[in-house]
């Protein structure tokens, strides 16, 4: 019978030490997870922050655009499409991540992407105003004519 | 062969010095393929150099799996959308990959910009 006690005792001290450090472990634990908490909070801070003074500047582009001769138009595009090229691989980054479980930044983001876009496009409207482009040669369109004709015709004899 | 949206695909052309072999990629949705029995919309591409607002550069990072070694420069023409039959799709054409999902939602909104002028918001 004291040698059974004594070995509860013992396997009582262990547990409680096991416990004492289990919990100083959590403890631990704790103020790692608040402190990433914390890290992680500071970063989706500055992503929205630096999103919205892309956003403001995106916004503010469109009227710019609109008094550009075809020639500025066309070294802008250059560089638009640089910076589409940095925010495409970015979100994609962030796309990995979902975001940061934010849907302020997802949506924020995919806004920037869209009006990055949207500039490029006027910007190509603007730097192709006078300009003659090589056409596709007529044997090509009349054959994709003929395709898109006889495949719609077959469709619509089934 | 069954196509799918996003897909690239091979497609022949009769032309008066013979046939020609142009990459395509498709459009239109399952729903409406399968609806047509495989029949589908599709923008034209071509490996020649444009340079005009019609001109959107496909690069291999814009792809599921990248384009065969021999391709060097590839680019959708914006304006050329054709219907096409699934009889016309080449099997086996080294052109066979996929545009990633962002790249194919960016590619509908310059078709619909530039083709159409027509702005898409995002969702």
């Amino acid at each position: 019978m004291y040698i059974s006690i004594n070995a509860i005792e013992s396997e009582s001290r262990i547990l409680e030490r096991d416990l004492s450090f289990f919990s100083l472990k959590k403890i631990v634990l704790k103020f790692i997870v608040q402190f990433l908490e914390g890290i992680l909070v500071k970063i989706k801070t500055k992503i929205v922050s630096d999103l919205d003074r892309s956003l403001l500047a995106l916004n503010g582009a469109f009227a710019v655009i609109d008094s550009y001769t075809p020639e500025q138009a066309k070294s802008e595009l250059v560089v638009v499409k640089k910076v589409i090229q940095i925010y495409r691989k970015a979100n994609n980054r962030m796309e990995e991540v979902k975001f940061f479980d934010s849907a302020e930044i997802e949506s924020k983001a995919k806004e920037c992407i869209s009006l990055l876009e949207d500039i490029d496009i006027q910007l190509r409207k603007k730097a192709h105003t006078k300009k003659v482009s090589d056409s596709t040669s007529n044997e090509l369109l009349n054959a994709l004519t003929r395709h898109s004709m006889s495949a719609l015709s077959q469709s619509l004899a089934r | 062969m069954s196509v799918s949206q996003r897909d690239i695909v091979e497609v022949v052309f009769n032309l008066p010095q013979g046939q020609l072999k142009h990459p395509v990629i498709v459009l239109s949705k399952e729903d409406a393929i399968e609806q047509e029995d495989g029949s589908f919309v599709g923008v034209m591409m071509t490996t020649e150099d444009f340079d005009d607002e019609f001109s959107y550069p496909i690069t291999n990072d814009m792809l599921v799996k990248p384009f065969h070694a021999g391709i060097e420069h590839s680019e959708v023409r914006l304006h050329l959308i054709g219907f096409f039959l699934e009889s016309d799709v080449i099997k086996n054409s080294h052109y066979n990959t996929q545009i990633k999902i962002n790249e194919f939602k960016s590619l509908v909104k310059y078709i619909s910009g530039l083709t159409f002028n027509v702005a898409i918001k995002p969702e």
